[in-house]
């Protein structure tokens, strides 16, 4: 034993926190987050806290409708005119997702500029917020405008690999682009990676992140369309019209446990649209991630991140 | 997942409940539980603040933490100095008990507690935030100096001063420790 070790062991360790010590500190720090807002329950709209074990529902060739429902004839009857309500098969919207991905026309952000995303976010008791950010393609700077319209900019040294600490390729535009752009490939590389969250199955884990890559970044074409061909491979996610937007939307979804998580893509386009999470049964949770002092989920609460905007732009604040 | 929280507020709970625990314990052993509450919470009040200047490189927010924690402690440096001071009293009855086994080299470094206090009591505090970094957070020397904002040569140089010290204290109590 080394001065260093006796010094550390002759120390009891020590009490952990009561639970109620870490709920005031945690409830601090979220009204500090949120000075204006009242008490929320605590949605995931992400990669966050989410609960127990993912409902395992059926893979694959999931029966897709319009929301039109049934007319006179028996008929399907489409709510969009001009849209055929034929069922449609979740594996041929994603792989005409996928091909929409790379036939949009995309010029590559060079390192120096900087990627904008506008997002509106809409929770079920009535707050919405628009938000605005840029980062730099290679990692060397983020902003943001905040609520009074102030643009705040910080620029950063690129990340860049050091010795046993590769940086990590979701962190930057640039890394992103060393993804595999084949599905297969694409999926054992997801399915490889060390990730957890609370809970949830393997499968759930990989469909978040496909959902937190595609709701955080502007992607590449190719990775885009690759994660939809990827996506359509994982257990458990379901394929369904949606109205929402004020119209019928395409819903690649995953429920774990409490909470539903859903990816939104355009019918006539099959454009990202955005992302919904909804609670989907009255929950108890732990009272730290529900993040109010009872742990209550509502059933029926929601967030939804729409994305309004994207583009390439060489400085932080311009919007394309 | 800092930088997640830089686009996504909403994430740096995520932080919190990843290193709360830790930080909290680190502050406790340095202050007391009394303190360790408040001081605990601040550091994230601060760190969320501060969260678009973390350096995103680093994949570890720890050290970072760590050096908003130690700078939070220091201004409790008098409490700070008089709970060693209290732990080397209430300690030495103990070591004096047990003084046949601590010759008989058989003591567990619980026993060494007090001497090492009444070391911490004379460590110079810079010198003592180093240490207690390493020795009880556990971080690198080197990750030590970031958190302390510090070059890496003051922290090694401070980290040696330190550990003369504790060593003294060890060496007091068994000889055969001497170096």
């Amino acid at each position: 034993m080394n001065d260093l070790t006796i010094l550390r062991d002759a120390w009891d360790a020590p009490e952990p926190p009561s639970p109620g010590e870490y709920t005031r500190a945690r409830a601090a720090l979220r009204t500090r987050m949120h000075p204006r807002r009242t008490r929320l329950p605590r949605l995931s709209p992400r990669l966050g806290a989410v609960g127990a074990l993912a409902l395992a529902i059926a893979i694959g060739l999931v029966v897709v409708q319009n929301l039109g429902g049934t007319g006179a004839d028996g008929r399907p009857r489409s709510v969009v005119p001009g849209l055929p309500a034929v069922p449609v098969a979740s594996a041929e919207v994603l792989e005409r997702a996928a091909k929409a991905a790379t036939s949009k026309p995309f010029t590559a952000p060079r390192d120096d500029q900087w990627i904008y995303l506008q997002d509106r976010i809409t929770r079920s008791d009535g707050t919405i917020a628009t938000q605005a950010n840029w980062h730099r393609a290679d990692g060397g700077g983020e902003a943001f405008m905040d609520e009074d319209g102030k643009l705040h900019v910080q620029s950063m040294e690129p990340p860049r690999d050091r010795p046993g600490r590769k940086v990590p390729v979701l962190d930057t535009y640039k890394g992103l682009t060393t993804l595999p752009t084949d599905p297969d490939a694409l999926l054992r590389w997801a399915y490889a990676q060390d990730m957890e969250n609370g809970n949830t199955s393997k499968d759930g884990v990989v469909y978040l992140l496909f959902n937190h890559v595609l709701s955080a970044n502007m992607l590449p074409p190719e990775l885009e369309s690759a994660i939809f061909r990827a996506m359509k491979q994982i257990p458990g996610v379901t394929l369904q019209t949606v109205d929402i937007f004020g119209k019928p939307t395409y819903s690649l979804g995953f429920t774990d446990d409490w909470l539903r998580e859903e990816l939104l893509i355009d019918r006539q386009t099959y454009a990202y649209r955005g992302v919904r999470s909804t609670v989907v049964r009255n929950a108890t949770i732990d009272p730290l991630k529900a993040g109010n002092s009872t742990g209550e989920v509502k059933k029926g609460s929601t967030l939804i991140a729409e994305r309004l905007a994207t583009g390439i732009v060489d400085t932080p604040g311009q919007r394309g | 997942m800092i930088r997640r929280s830089w686009r996504e507020p909403e994430r740096f709970t995520e932080v919190f409940d990843r290193y709360y625990v830790e930080i909290h314990g680190y502050v406790a052993r340095r202050l007391g539980p009394s303190l360790a509450e408040d001081v605990a919470s601040e550091t994230f009040l601060i760190a969320f603040d501060r969260r678009r200047r973390y350096d995103v490189a680093y994949p570890s927010a720890r050290p970072w933490l760590y050096g908003i924690a130690s700078n939070l402690v220091a201004r409790h440096r008098r409490a700070e100095v008089r709970r060693y001071r209290a732990l080397s009293r209430s300690d030495i009855t103990h070591a004096v008990d047990g003084h046949a086994e601590l010759v008989a080299g058989r003591l567990d470094a619980r026993a060494l507690r007090g001497r090492l206090a009444a070391a911490l009591v004379d460590v110079a505090h810079g010198d003592r935030e180093v240490l207690l970094l390493v020795a009880w957070a556990q971080l690198s020397c080197e990750e030590a100096a970031r958190a302390l904002g510090i070059p890496a040569g003051t922290a090694r140089s401070r980290l040696h001063r330190a550990r003369r010290k504790t060593r003294a204290a060890l060496a007091d109590a068994d000889p055969r420790e001497e170096r």
